[in-house]
């Protein structure tokens, strides 16, 4: 049996995580944590756990895995100081808020052998993993470029009024929507070689952005939103053949599925000791492109902003 | 007067910060001047606009007594835009009318230097006379919610007045410009789906105010000193036919016209649109080409069958609201005119992807 210890009882554990574990067998949760005491209580009491803490470091000598869904600060300290403690880490994107801090945190599994993965849901939906495989078995031909556009009203799920703070979550809409993006785009074609940014925040969080890329011969835009409506499809032209997919590949998928699947990978991997999953060193990638994003920003022309 | 020096280092609590009006004071006001922002908020998924600033972001409810005295805690100015816009009248009408007077109460309790109420040309009500001034009486229009409970309101706000609480009455008309739902995506909208209708030709007057003319006259109102216990309506002071209004925004999208709602014969068209509905229910027509057909004629059907009898009025009317009181004593000048600021909305759509 596998011991998991849950840290940071946000909207999105209640909804997905604490339901996706429950239909998970040879696991069991250890532990709830969070500072937020009563709202622990509150989980513990609808989730039937009874080990409920407001410091994860009094749960720790328990655990197999610590699952990290804290507000995206505290991602880099709280993993580092799990697997300093001999727990492999689970921690939820963004991984890290720049790629220092997400290195580190590499650096440390690698030193004390403990396992490092990340919450990249998206690479477990179907539609993605049907993608990858087309692309990989070269059915498009030479690719020549892609769109991806990805906006809605925003509508999820929140506790706490963090994923607005540009202090406690690193970033807005690159940073949390980006972050899926590209580590997308790099899992289908590899790094970028250039990249072009811009976005529409003034000392906060941005809820637009819009990002040029080139990787080797092929060109890509990425546009994404927390306020408005966008066509939300990925076009990818290929020599031979253009396809559109849904952006974000969720299809006809739960979302919940798709956090099923990625945490059962890395249970299965932690028991059978393989690496069949997505670890800290492989998203180091896409953190480094969202860091020369924010270095290099420009800002969004909007000309009724002005006074 | 120099706004920048008096708002410097102050702090400024803004409910209902993201919704369109206080969505764009928040903006001025972070973009523009060096001053602590507050921003009551109670839907935190429209918090992405005003989050793109440096702002201090609470998550309420004007209807929690103690966080409505918390937040106004060392607080020098309230702007109070916050309104029940739920799908519940009755939750509404407690937002509006006692979610303000929490607001003032706090307020008071707190000796905040100045708040601002947004009150709406809506309490004047309707059938409207030539003239409308701040002098002008208020008229409760049955069945229109709207009116009803901002009047209450600021009945609410006038108890606090008197009170001693260094209150200002804006009364704005309508409010259009970039993030407007009823001035502004309401109408896009309603010409995508062919439902947008004229009234009389469109003859009657609408009395139009550009978002950033609004926020100048919020900004005045915060210091200017003739100003306090004032009430003001603001508009642009230029009335322009609903024709004019709607035909702007017909432009971006369709070179056609607008259609009259007097062109059509209401009966039949309401006929048609129960028709529609009955076949839909009981699962006719089926095939997707003939939906497609029918849907225009089925908007078009919904649009006229579902004309109230006070929205007719209220197109209809031909009232000047006045500005003179505003002019003269806050010393406010509409400084963005019709055209330029259609040119700003029509960006903004652009950008938005509503056209």
């Amino acid at each position: 049996m596998i011991k998991i210890g849950i840290i940071g009882c946000g909207a999105v554990v209640e909804k997905f995580h604490l339901p996706a574990l429950r239909k998970i067998k040879g696991v069991s949760i250890e532990a709830l944590v969070d500072k937020d005491i009563a709202r622990v209580k509150e989980l513990g009491r609808k989730f039937k756990i009874r080990a409920i803490s407001d410091d994860y470091r009094k749960v720790l000598k328990n655990l197999d895995i610590s699952l990290i869904a804290l507000p995206n600060y505290l991602h880099a300290p709280v993993a580092i100081d799990c697997l300093k403690n001999g727990v492999n880490v689970f921690c939820e994107k963004p991984m890290a808020v720049n790629l220092k801090e997400a290195k580190k945190m590499v650096k440390t599994a690698k030193e004390k052998k403990k396992k490092l993965a990340v919450g990249m849901t998206r690479r477990y939906f179907k539609i993605n993993q049907e993608l990858k495989q087309k692309l990989d078995n070269g059915e498009l031909g030479k690719i020549k470029s892609f769109e991806y556009e990805e906006g809605f009203i925003f509508s999820w799920p929140l506790k706490t009024t963090y994923v607005f703070d540009k202090q406690r979550a690193g970033g807005g809409v690159l940073m949390d929507m980006g972050s899926h993006v590209m580590d997308l785009i790099i899992w289908l074609w590899g790094k970028p070689t250039k990249i072009e940014y811009w976005d529409d925040g003034y000392n906060g969080v941005e809820a637009n952005c819009q990002i040029k890329l080139r990787i080797g011969d092929i060109k890509g835009r990425i546009e994404l939103s927390r306020n408005r409506t966008l066509t939300n499809m990925f076009k990818i032209a290929g020599q031979k053949e253009i396809i559109e997919t849904p952006a974000g590949g969720i299809g006809e998928e739960k979302f919940e599925t798709g956090i099923k699947k990625e945490l059962e990978a890395f249970i299965k991997a932690i028991t059978d000791k393989t690496d069949k999953f997505v670890s800290g060193k492989d998203v180091l990638e896409s953190i480094k492109a969202i860091d020369c994003c924010y270095k290099y920003k420009k800002q969004i022309y909007e000309p009724w902003l002005k006074a | 007067m120099n706004l920048g020096l008096k708002l410097k280092n102050r702090t400024i609590l803004i409910t209902g910060a993201s919704g369109f009006i206080g969505g764009r004071i928040v903006e001025r006001l972070c973009q523009d001047y060096d001053c602590q922002v507050k921003a009551l908020v109670h839907n935190l998924g429209h918090a992405a606009r005003i989050s793109r600033f440096k702002i201090e972001l609470i998550k309420g409810d004007v209807l929690d007594k103690k966080l409505m005295k918390q937040i106004t805690r060392g607080v020098d100015y309230v702007i109070h835009g916050a309104v029940g816009n739920t799908a519940d009248i009755k939750l509404n009408r407690q937002i509006t009318v006692e979610g303000t007077r929490n607001i003032m109460q706090a307020s008071l309790k707190n000796r905040v230097k100045r708040i601002i109420y947004f009150s709406t040309m809506s309490v004047y009500g309707y059938p409207l006379p030539q003239r409308v001034n701040e002098e002008s009486r208020y008229k409760k229009v049955p069945d229109d919610n709207y009116n009803q409970m901002k009047i209450e309101a600021e009945k609410v706000a006038r108890e606090y007045k008197k009170k001693g609480l260094p209150l200002v009455i804006l009364q704005p008309t309508q409010v259009y410009g970039p993030y407007s739902g009823a001035w502004t995506i309401w109408p896009i909208t309603e010409i995508k789906n062919n439902q947008l209708l004229l009234v009389d030709g469109g003859q009657g007057l609408a009395n139009p105010v550009y978002i950033d003319n609004l926020v100048e006259a919020v900004f005045l109102a915060l210091f200017n000193k003739q100003a306090l216990g004032e009430t003001f309506i603001i508009s642009d002071g230029q009335p322009i036919t609903w024709e004019r209004f709607y035909q702007a925004y017909q432009k971006m999208v369709t070179p056609k016209r607008l259609p009259d709602l007097n062109q059509f014969n209401r009966l039949r068209w309401q006929i048609l649109s129960w028709l529609i509905k009955l076949a839909k229910k009981i699962g006719l027509p089926k095939p997707n080409f003939i939906i497609n057909k029918i849907k225009p004629v089925y908007q078009r059907a919904q649009a006229v069958g579902s004309w109230s009898k006070n929205r007719q009025m209220f197109f209809s009317t031909k009232s000047k609201f006045e500005i003179n009181k505003a002019k003269k004593l806050l010393g406010y000048s509409p400084r963005i005119s019709f055209s330029q600021g259609m040119t700003l909305t029509k960006q903004w759509l652009k950008y938005s992807r509503l056209i």
